[in-house]
């Protein structure tokens, strides 16, 4: 079974060895995006679905994407 | 190619153990692992043609089943079957170590169960599995999750002939 995940913590990811893992910014909570936003849900699949396909070795991405209501 | 940059494990070095350290001083059955064998799985086949289910440590579950135990201490190592044809107004998130709001209001932000419907119906993948799981992401001790639980899940999925897990957090 091949994995990728979706990761709001790079340190844990790291330790656990996650073969494929996608980095957001988000708060926790909110790991796909922001509520009502079907878009940016999709983007994100998206991007893990990329990941699946083209990472030839295991590590984590940084997506680049911020959260606006930080701001 | 994957948007994004290489995340550079010299950047977090020391932050796993400085959280383990906070976990250990807060929680009683704190027993973090390091996981000592990288596994990397390529694609057995295209991912148009390839069966993909979701696994949230969001604490998710059906409404008619148990919530998960979020007052114990110890966490709750146990896993929910969600099937794939669920009504997504009958999830609920029984967690209490992030925000469930976002989740409540809309449930694809901790599982992107629409989505996924989507990029079948795009042809984007070849199938959802007719379960998918849910998990309760509070365990300070994860021996459980590692030696019983994630085979068991394996086991679940093996037998939807799942090929691809979409892991979310919470």
């Amino acid at each position: 079974m091949s994995t990728v995940s979706v990761c709001l913590r790079p340190d844990i990811s790291l330790a656990m060895k996650a073969p494929r893992a996608a980095y957001v910014r988000f708060p926790l909570g909110n790991p796909m995006g922001e509520p009502g936003r079907p878009d940016q849900q999709a983007r994100i699949l998206e991007d893990l679905f990329e990941l699946l396909e083209t990472a030839d070795e295991p590590g984590v991405v940084e997506l680049p994407y911020r959260w606006r209501r930080w701001l | 190619m994957t948007r994004g940059r290489r995340v550079d494990p010299r950047d977090y070095e020391g932050k796993y153990d400085q959280w383990v350290a906070f976990i250990g001083a807060n929680h009683h059955a704190s027993n973090p692992r390091r996981v000592e064998t990288q596994r990397f799985t390529p694609l057995s086949r295209p991912l148009r043609e390839s069966r993909v289910a979701l696994v949230s440590t969001a604490g998710v579950h059906l409404d008619d089943q148990e919530p998960f135990h979020v007052e114990t201490v110890a966490g709750d190592s146990s896993y929910r079957l969600i099937p794939d044809d669920v009504d997504l107004s009958r999830l609920r998130f029984t967690h209490t170590h992030y925000d469930t709001s976002s989740a409540e209001k809309d449930p694809n932000v901790v599982f992107p169960l629409d989505r996924l419907h989507e990029a079948v119906d795009d042809g984007r993948v070849g199938a959802a599995s007719a379960v998918h799981i849910g998990m309760m992401g509070f365990n300070p001790d994860p021996g459980a999750i590692a030696d019983v639980t994630a085979p068991a899940v394996v086991e679940v999925l093996s037998a939807e002939e799942v090929e691809v897990v979409v892991l979310v957090p919470g």
